[in-house]
């Protein structure tokens, strides 16, 4: 079987086979797991996203019509549970977006060239990690939820605005936005703690 | 270069350098932009460095599920189940 297709295994679960829901369980729990932790940045929270987004899956099974697909359903519940969890919380960061997006197309070129020519090899993969996952937690939950589905859960822009019900465009536009701000905020992350360079000030610009 | 002498085709590949790196853009357009990205060393590293990012964000990350969630993922859907043949 296709593993990428799940319309055997959904038609099984639905019709009560508890192996066939299990399955579907196990082949979606990591990227529901980690979708969630992205979006709600402790794994306490995510937790409880994962476990409530597939007790959905189970009581709502049988209203699935299958347009969509499987993965994209359970997304849209994943989200939806994240995101109704962080407006709770009222999280304000309408602030920093304008800050941090206002320096659209002004890049420190500098910092860009250093970072695309740097193979990252003397950095250690935990810490390119922690880096990526910090700058990420910066973005707003509205950027980082398009961010998060389309370049690293591999959605296209259709599924993405499918599941947030907003248009094409304003995923696009959302997700420019983002890998233009996670590149500039890495550029400087990784220049800075590339080492002895950093501190001297010999160096003349321009 | 500063940033002051950019030129408005360097403003536009900056504007268009998603949909250039999904391969969304065709005909003229796409012509057009490659043509001064291959010569724009500025241009270059802006579309170079952010294909960098996605695939450092693409690389580094994990799927799997720590065993004592799915344990406890387990325990919530029998629970459920339960519950519901139970009724
Ligand atoms: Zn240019």
């Amino acid at each position: 079987m296709d593993p990428s297709d799940d319309t055997t295994l959904v038609q099984q679960a639905k019709a009560g086979d508890e192996a066939a829901f299990a399955e579907l369980v196990e082949r979606h729990q990591g990227r529901v797991y980690h979708h969630a932790l992205r979006l709600m940045g402790s794994a306490e929270d995510a937790e409880e996203v994962l476990q409530d987004t597939f007790l959905q899956v189970f009581r709502n099974l049988d209203r699935f019509e299958e347009r969509s697909r499987f993965s994209t359903w359970i997304y849209r519940i994943a989200t939806n549970e994240a995101l109704m969890r962080l407006r709770k919380a009222r999280r304000k960061r309408e602030v920093f977006l304008e800050d941090a997006f206002a320096r659209d197309g002004e890049h420190a070129v500098e910092q860009i060239r250093d970072f695309a020519r740097s193979a990252l090899d003397d950095v250690a993969d935990t810490e390119i990690r922690a880096a990526l996952d910090a700058a990420l937690a910066e973005l707003p939950e509205e950027y980082r939820v398009v961010f998060t589905m389309r370049d690293i859960d591999g959605l296209t822009n259709a599924e993405v605005a499918e599941v947030l019900e907003i248009s094409v465009p304003a995923v696009k536009s959302r997700l420019h936005r983002s890998r233009l701000y996670l590149r500039d905020r890495l550029s400087r992350t990784f220049r800075d703690s590339s080492g002895a360079d950093v501190r001297s000030e010999g160096r003349h610009s321009g | 270069m500063s940033d002051e002498c950019r030129h408005e085709d360097c403003k536009k590949v900056n504007d268009l350098l998603s949909e250039f790196l999904d391969e969304e853009l065709k005909g003229a357009v796409l012509l057009e932009l490659k043509e001064h990205i291959e010569k724009c060393p500025d241009c270059h590293l802006n579309v170079d460095s952010v294909r960098k990012v996605i695939r450092l964000y693409r690389d580094a990350t994990e799927c799997d599920c720590p065993v004592d969630i799915q344990i406890r993922l387990k325990d919530v859907i029998r629970r459920a189940r339960e519950e519901e043949t139970g009724r």
